[in-house]
């Protein structure tokens, strides 16, 4: 196995220094970009690549499926991308004793792979083409969570290599009797804060669900007023503040999302199976979609899988066919030809915005209000037809109090875990939907139910748990609170920062919001 | 501790880790034509602090920036106060003519790191104007020194907290441009408490001009 340097001069650079995110870098000759990749085998050439570059006082940043919603690897200038994407496995340890996923692995191999050989599953996202790195290092939830909880709540052991206070690269594998405060953090405190992960041990996982129904109900904008607008939102949320927590019904699990008036409509994505993995009983399924029958939803054709939001908002045609008649002069489209040949292959051609909050309960009427009034705010100039929020149906198994201490993902009261996204092409294009976003996002949580001295944010109370640290948004760096939105008040940031110091002494992996040493 | 701010020797001698720059003869910058022998000189001092060291102690808020004053003989008579965030290292320009200081500061616009400011010295009065500020680079805060090139094209600055060294390059009329390069240090001592990692004090070039501390980039693998 060998590490495959890509510099600038290589012809391969301008693909493979783009991430998933058009934005970061602007271009290959942006001054924010990396002066090289480092495209690793296996976990003995990340060491090597890790050790080359901190004895050349060179910045690493590490990448797996380069989904990462803010610009912490790419935004790298002259430092060197570590490339782990090829460490790519899915597989049994000796004597089935566990299972060992590869940090480069992308979800969608990684289910196929773990289904196919050995039945099991990760409760993972569902977009395919993220990378185990970051997913799970940051939670690594889906739409198995409400049955199965996080995948952080399985993960037994890490393979992870730090820098000590002399600059020399220690490979480490960490669990709960050695090095447990590292391990910890691993469990959910979000990538690039500690070292580089290469491996994920799970002594067990979940059995992979036989068969799931799925649903859609969609509700056209074009007949809606605020008040059936109102009475929908309540209806989502009372059932998962009430009936939702109830065990029988934790194998349901639904994407609201909550679309543009540009877009036409807004609906929810429904997956659901029993709590043992079959269809035989779909009575919690038809209760949940008789709720709605009262909101006169649009009627769909049978809805196919439920595939990530992204990847439903940002694939639109982007060579939609000219006018009718006669003959047409077709324009061409220059593309990466990574990007054209395999979908998700390289970097994305989107730019695109997030912002996360958690929910513990309904949303309140003066939500609701501020929901309407900027899901059908016209901006001139701005097209917001791919713009959303995404309201995502948790609790469940992802609730048990116990984890609190075991992970660092504190949000083990939640109902729901929102994910807001605005999606452009043009770079002109940007303030206005990044303005958009926040205008919105800070209006929600300045209502009469955000605390008091910390509006703006949904910092945590009786209805908020703050932010999810793998939907990061560098705006909270407004506010000096912004480790206690990502990891509560409860201790947990600065447990966060003792770890830094003893495993980073100098600081190796950081980025705009990595953890304070 | 609170210092006495009753006169600059005083200030002087508590304000210990100020920096300190004394500018004489502002004659030399006329030419050697225009200098007139009976006019008598004038001098220049600019002093900056830092925050960390003082904090709020400073008894006068206007006394939070780099502070200029015009040296005759033995007095020194303050003429200019411009406002600086920490501006705990001084330094002039070869040129004479500008001046650069580092913001020892560990957050700027709300990112992790510490800036470094430019100056233009006004050769009548002494007075500064700011050409412009620069971010250093991510997690470079709390820098502690800087030297300016022989050649006056680039700033090379000490980055103490974040143990790294950032250099700049001056234009040619002698703003800052943005952060060039970056040398990341690792290292430890055995003092737990300041040598639990590497933190850069100082910089300097050695006298043939070049950079004492070399870091290529081809100089991996």
């Amino acid at each position: 196995m060998s590490i495959e340097t890509v510099t600038r001069q290589d012809a391969r650079y301008s693909t493979l220094i783009k991430s998933r995110n058009a934005r970061w870098p602007s271009s290959a000759t942006d001054a924010g970009a990396a002066s090289r990749i480092e495209l690793c085998d296996d976990a003995k050439d990340v060491a090597e690549a890790l050790q080359r570059t901190v004895s050349a006082g060179l910045r690493p940043t590490v990448r797996s499926g380069g989904h990462c919603y803010e610009d912490f690897v790419a935004n790298n200038p002259n430092g060197v991308i570590l490339d782990l994407s090829l460490l790519s496995e899915a597989i049994a340890l000796p004597g089935r004793s566990g299972y060992r996923i590869g940090a480069g692995t992308l979800l969608g191999t990684a289910y196929t792979d773990l289904y196919k050989r050995y039945n099991v599953t990760l409760p993972g996202g569902s977009c395919t083409s993220v990378g185990a790195g970051g997913h799970i290092s940051g939670g690594g939830y889906g739409l198995l969570s409400r049955l199965q909880g996080l995948t952080v709540d399985w993960l037994s052991a890490v393979d992870i290599l730090t820098v000590d206070a002399k600059g020399k690269v220690t490979p480490r594998r960490v669990d709960r009797t050695h090095d447990p405060d590292l391990f910890r953090a691993c469990r959910g405190a979000g990538g690039g804060n500690f070292g580089v992960i290469t491996n994920y041990y799970f002594d067990k996982l979940p059995a992979a669900p036989q068969e799931v129904m799925t649903a859609s109900i969609s509700f056209s904008w074009a007949s809606m007023t605020q008040e059936r607008f109102a009475n929908i939102l309540n209806v989502y949320g009372n059932y998962w503040e009430t009936r939702g927590k109830d065990p029988d019904t934790w194998g349901l699990f639904t994407l609201f999302g909550l679309t543009h008036q540009s877009s036409g409509r807004f609906g929810i994505s429904v997956q659901f199976c029993n709590p043992d993995g079959t269809c035989k009983d779909l009575s919690v399924l038809n209760e949940f979609l008789a709720l709605f029958k009262s909101c006169d939803p649009v009627m769909n054709s049978p809805a196919g899988p439920v595939t990530g939001i992204d990847e439903r908002l940002g694939q639109r045609s982007r060579n939609a066919p000219q006018s009718d008649a006669g003959c047409v002069i077709p324009t061409a489209t220059r593309h990466l030809w990574m990007e054209a040949t395999v979908r998700g292959g390289g970097g994305g051609e989107m730019r695109a915005k997030y912002k996360s909050s958690y929910m513990k309960r309904n949303f309140t009427a003066a939500e609701i209000a501020c929901y309407y009034k900027h899901l059908t705010r016209m901006i001139p100039g701005v097209d917001l037809s791919r713009s959303t929020v995404s309201v995502d149906s948790y609790g469940g198994f992802t609730n048990r109090k116990e984890m609190v201490e075991e992970t660092a993902i504190p949000q083990r009261a939640s109902v729901m875990k929102l994910q807001f996204l605005t999606y452009w092409t043009r770079p002109q294009e940007d303030a206005g939907h990044i303005q958009w976003q926040s205008d919105f996002y800070k209006e929600l949580y300045s209502g009469p139910d955000a605390d008091p001295n910390h509006k703006e944010t949904p910092y945590p109370n009786d209805r908020y748990e703050g932010c999810y640290i793998n939907y990061p948004d560098k705006d909270m760096l407004d506010y000096s609170f912004w480790p206690q939105l990502y990891y509560g008040d409860q201790g947990l940031y600065p447990f966060l920062q003792e770890v830094k110091r003893r495993y980073d002494p100098n600081n190796i992996f950081h980025h705009s919001m990595s953890v304070r040493p | 501790m609170k210092p006495a701010v009753c006169n600059r020797r005083d200030f002087m001698q508590l304000v210990g880790s100020a920096s300190l720059c004394a500018l004489s003869g502002h004659t030399e910058w006329l030419s050697a034509t225009e200098r007139t022998k009976s006019q008598a000189t004038a001098s220049f001092a600019y002093v900056g602090y830092s925050r960390k060291t003082y904090g709020d102690a400073l008894a006068d808020r206007s006394e939070q920036g780099i502070q200029v004053f015009a040296v005759r003989g033995e007095r020194w008579v303050p003429t200019q106060t411009i406002a600086s965030d920490s501006p705990s290292f001084l330094t002039l320009h070869p040129s004479q003519r500008f001046l650069y200081a580092i913001n020892e500061v560990d957050n700027y616009q709300g990112l992790p790191s510490g800036a470094i400011e430019a100056y233009a010295i006004d050769p009548q009065h002494g007075h500064l104007t700011l050409l412009n500020r620069q971010p250093l680079s991510l997690s470079g805060i709390m820098p502690r020194h800087m030297t300016v090139s022989p050649d006056g094209n680039n700033v090379v600055v000490a980055v103490h907290g974040g143990g790294a060294y950032n250099v700049l390059p001056i234009s040619s009329e002698r703003h800052l441009g943005r952060v060039s390069g970056i040398a990341k240090e690792t290292g430890s001592g055995p003092n737990e408490e300041h040598q639990e990692a590497s933190h850069p004090q100082m910089v300097m070039f050695a006298p043939v001009g070049a950079i004492y501390w070399a870091r290529t980039w081809e100089a991996i693998g």
